[in-house]
């Protein structure tokens, strides 16, 4: 029974993935969207899917921060802007990323 | 005797006989034939004929000879047919009077002489002569004629009277007809003729018209006029402004004038014409001239013409017409009288302030059948080229084609409107242009205020009107992919008023605008849309899918706009926030607008998508009011109530305000909003780890620089205050704080690792920066005797049992009357933050043991939290993210 809840849960995973035209790695890879130091993806090159991806992925980050910053006693923007580092550090060479004086950048 | 009288006897019936042969012979040789002779009270013939030159002329049914002396005839059925115009009277001399006759009786039951004049009915006829003396009696229904001629005198007369549907089958009203004169030598006499409420029974209008004639012989003149103007429709009158005066001589017209005035709302139209009585050949209208003369409001110019060898010839005239046309031409037009033929029409034609000349341009015309005269097949063909100023637009446009009794024909019809970057161009193929009602139908492209249009646009006349559908897309400028525009509006004019049908609509589909993803917004006309100078009126439901960006959404919008001429009033509710947006203004003489608004909004969590505080409940409502002069500006107070907002752990709960916001994009370079609270902004709670209560601060901003002033709050059982604190602000801004009872310092911690008393205070100089905070040399000290007691515990006891110092430090801290208190603290921009604690005291336990305690701490607070398990926490966010 476990098993069957599992190989559900993956296939509508599967579908829910499949609903989206551009996955993350694919917009980033294309400079369609790029990391930004307050913890949210931006867009670079604005296509509706690259917007629609950005808000989805951004509205999941924030879920995320906003659950990480109660458990910590901390802020909802000290942890996207933790988040926001890490991220910009973690992109790979080629992606873009935003300045703080705002300026798109391959990294 | 009696031989005598045998004998007078036989000599009478030899002369009846010889009579009868001799009536007999001359009707024969006159062309009488006879048939099926009978006696019934008298002599009957069943069917006799008149023929001449081989035509039947006439022709008798039921003939009875009922009496010889005078000559009695019933006959019941007469018909006369037509045999052609014989000899023109006067060719051979008119007779002198009507013949000699024998007295005689004719009635005729049936007169049919249809073959004569077409519309004729058949009549009653009875035929009178006695002793010279004729008389006559015609009648049929609705129609009667008596005439009388003394042949001793030669004088005749006649009176005439019916309705002149019997004359004319397709007209009404009636005559009366009146004549007398003499028929011995010359003839001559007068006819007056009246006709009343006279007309077509297709159309309304009525004339009554009197004529006179003389004629002497030869010689004759009429004289006709309306008795009062005829009215047409739309207000016009016709009257004849000196009556029609006509004369000749026999078939010959030597003379002929008239003088016609056709008035109206425009003004008048004097038609004058006469025959050349200078001509060569006076015996005709062969040449003549004349003037057509517009005068008025609307109406100037003067056309003269005149008229020569059947050739028509319009002298050049500039004419002003009504609606604000004009014609011209600057060549004679000449145009052949004839039932066919052709005349070059060079024309410049205008409206408004647009012009219509044409290039090639030729008319010609002919009879369409034989059958019938009155119908001319006629076509016009050449080319038109337009160009002008109207409605604010340059226009331009050609056409080359033909149009005629056969309909239309030609390459489409090309125009093009231009005002500044505007250009229109409209392709009207001539197949769809259409007769009775008139309509067509236009493909049209380009660009207007900015946006790129191309549709069709299907018109046509509708009763007094123009109605039709525009069917349309456009790309709004704004938009940088997709937010193609589809229109689809049935329209209907007139009466300067166009009304868009209920149902219209115009679609926006998904596009962007930056970066900014807008759903597909609708607008539908809810009813009619009327559309003139007032303005428009009507309500308009408009429905919006939201906006969508990387970092913030709006939900889908739902609304009406209702117009009333310059006025409109609109509402907007977004349901998934539970918010509503009522708005109302009015067009202003200066061409701008202005108006009020109202919003109610409940906080939802929704529209914390965007930003860093997450909104739990509470209440805002606005009021303000608004006006566009070029620029936008707006004006109002916004009022927050019970409201709860999240910032991550810090939370705010009981939030409440009234803000006041001035809006103007032409003003404030520097961000175009200014707020100002009206009175405190208080927070019931404000969590920041500590609690922070009764919270009351002013606020004042411009959404880049925030100015937060008399501050005020409870905190730890005592307080803090701070007269401004500027945000971001260039320098430190103190920060006081006062009474912090130690033992709810304690407390924060469950459960309290400490016993502590006594209340403490100083001051903290805060700058706040865009992204960073500084603390400059912030100090605190005890406001009175402090008390600090560390309870015996397992962890205090494992702490001493690690070393010997710290357990000599515990022993000496763990009951201690504090008579100073000292603690100095700082943090720069990167984080680094530096406190450093000094304690003097006794330990009361310990034989009031002096104690002096001082404690150091340097740590990067930023990086403290980077180390803490957050970080990997949101590397794993991070990292799953993609596969989520």
């Amino acid at each position: 029974m476990k098993m069957l809840k599992s190989a559900l849960a993956m296939v509508a995973l599967l579908f829910s993935m499949g609903a989206f035209a551009l996955d993350l790695d694919a917009a980033k890879s294309q400079g369609l969207v790029g990391e930004q130091t307050d913890g949210y993806l931006g867009v670079v090159k604005a296509t509706p899917a690259a917007v629609e991806l950005a808000a989805d992925i951004n509205q999941k980050r924030r879920a995320a921060y906003e659950r990480i910053a109660k458990q910590n006693g901390i802020t909802l923007e000290q942890v996207a802007r933790l988040a926001g580092q890490k991220a910009i550090d973690k992109t790979e060479a080629g992606q873009y990323v935003k300045t703080p004086g705002g300026q798109w950048v391959e990294k | 005797m009696l031989r005598r009288w045998a004998y007078g006897l036989l000599l009478l019936l030899a002369t009846v006989l010889l009579l009868i042969l001799v009536a007999v012979g001359w009707a024969y040789g006159a062309g009488v034939r006879v048939s099926e002779p009978g006696w019934q009270q008298g002599l009957t013939l069943g069917q006799w004929r008149l023929i001449r030159d081989d035509c039947v002329a006439a022709r008798g049914t039921d003939l009875t000879l009922q009496g010889v002396w005078p000559l009695k005839v019933k006959q019941r059925v007469l018909a006369v047919y037509n045999c052609g115009a014989g000899n023109a009277p006067g060719a051979s001399g008119s007779p002198d009077g009507l013949p000699w006759t024998p007295p005689f009786d004719l009635q005729v039951a049936e007169l049919d002489l249809s073959a004569l004049i077409t519309s004729l009915p058949v009549m009653a006829m009875q035929l009178h002569q006695q002793e010279q003396y004729w008389q006559l009696q015609v009648s049929a229904p609705q129609a009667a004629l008596q005439a009388q001629y003394q042949g001793a005198e030669g004088q005749w007369t006649f009176n005439s009277e019916g309705a002149l549907s019997v004359l004319l089958p397709d007209w009404q009203g009636h005559w009366q007809l009146h004549g007398e004169g003499s028929w011995q030598g010359e003839p001559g006499g007068d006819i007056q003729l009246e006709m009343h409420s006279a007309g077509p029974i297709t159309q309304s209008q009525r004339a009554d018209l009197a004529a006179q004639a003389h004629f002497q012989g030869a010689d004759w003149h009429i004289v006709a006029d309306l008795v009062q103007p005829l009215v047409l429709n739309n207000d016009w009158k016709l009257t004849a402004a000196e009556p029609l005066a006509v004369a000749g001589n026999g078939l010959a017209l030597t003379n002929a004038r008239g003088k016609l005035q056709l008035a109206g709302p425009p003004g008048t139209m004097t038609l004058q014409a006469h025959n050349d009585p200078g001509a060569t050949n006076p015996a005709g209208l062969e040449q003549g001239g004349g003037t057509l003369l517009l005068q008025g409001d609307s109406l100037g110019g003067q056309v003269d013409f005149h008229w020569q060898d059947r050739m028509l010839v319009l002298e050049p005239a500039s004419l002003t017409l009504p609606q604000n046309l004009t014609a011209q031409w600057q060549e004679p037009l000449q145009i052949p009288m004839a039932p066919s033929g052709r005349a070059d029409l060079p024309l410049r034609l205008g409206y408004d302030g647009l012009n219509v000349k044409t290039g090639a341009s030729q008319i010609q015309w002919q009879r369409a059948g034989a059958e019938d005269a009155s119908q001319l097949d006629w076509q016009w063909a050449g080319d038109l080229s337009l160009q002008g100023l109207w409605q604010g637009y340059q226009w331009q446009g050609e056409w080359q084609g033909a149009v005629g009794s056969h309909g239309l024909e030609g390459e489409p019809i090309k125009l093009i409107a231009r005002q500044g970057s505007d250009r229109l161009s409209f392709l009207m193929p001539v197949n769809t242009l259409q007769q009775a009602p008139y309509g067509a139908e236009a493909r049209v492209s380009g660009k207007i205020s900015g946006y790129p249009l191309d549709g069709t646009l299907a018109f046509a006349q509708s009763g007094a009107g123009w109605a039709g559908t525009l069917q349309a897309s456009t790309t709004l400028p704004q938009f940088e992919r997709g937010g193609q525009v589809a229109i689809k509006a049935p329209w209907s004019l007139a009466d300067g008023t166009i009304s868009v049908a209920a149902g219209s609509q115009a679609s926006i589909i998904e596009g962007l605008i930056g970066q900014a993803l807008i759903r597909p917004i609708s607008l539908r006309a809810s009813g009619p849309l009327q559309i003139n100078e007032q303005g428009i009126t009507g309500t308009v439901a408009i429905h919006g899918g939201g906006l969508l960006a990387a970092r913030w959404r709006l939900p889908p919008i739902s609304g009406t706009a209702t117009m009333t001429g310059k006025r409109v009033q609109g509402r907007l509710t977004v349901s998934e926030w539970q918010s509503e947006l009522r708005a109302n203004g009015a067009l202003e003489n200066n061409g701008g607008a202005s108006g009020t608004l109202s919003m109610r909004s409940a906080l939802v969590p929704a529209m914390g998508v965007g930003l860093d505080a997450t909104p739990r409940q509470g209440q805002l409502e606005g009021k303000g009011r608004w006006q566009w002069r070029q620029t936008l500006k707006a004006s109002g107070d916004i009022t927050l109530t019970g409201a709860d907002l999240d910032w991550g752990s810090v939370t705010a709960r009981g939030a409440a305000g009234v803000l006041h916001v001035e809006y103007d994009n032409g003003e404030y370079d520097n961000g175009q909003v200014q707020l100002s609270s009206t009175g405190p902004v208080t927070v019931d709670t404000l969590d920041i780890g500590t609690p922070i209560t009764d919270l009351a601060l002013t606020v004042k901003s411009d959404l880049s620089q925030w100015q937060f002033t008399d501050i005020r709050a409870d905190l730890l059982g005592g307080y803090l205050r701070s007269p401004a604190l500027d945000w971001p602000s260039a320098r430190p801004q103190p920060v006081v704080i006062s009474r912090i009872d130690l033992a709810e310092v304690a407390a924060l911690q469950n459960p309290p690792p400490v016993s502590l008393s006594g209340r403490i205070g100083g001051y903290v100089p805060l700058q706040l920066g865009a992204d960073f905070l500084v603390i400059e040399q912030g100090r605190l000290a005890n406001e009175e005797p402090l008390s600090l007691i560390i309870p015996a515990s397992s962890s205090v006891q494992a702490m001493a049992d690690s070393n010997q110092a710290v357990k000599l430090a515990l022993d000496s801290l763990s009951t201690l009357l504090i008579s100073d208190f000292q603690a100095r603290m700082a943090m720069d921009k990167v984080g680094w933050l530096d406190a450093a604690i000094t304690i003097k005291g006794i330990n009361p336990q310990r034989k009031s043991l002096p104690v002096v305690f001082n404690y150091t701490h340097r740590e990067n607070v930023l990086a403290l939290m980077r180390s803490l398990r957050i970080g990997d926490e949101i590397t794993e966010q991070l990292r799953t993210e993609n596969r989520q």
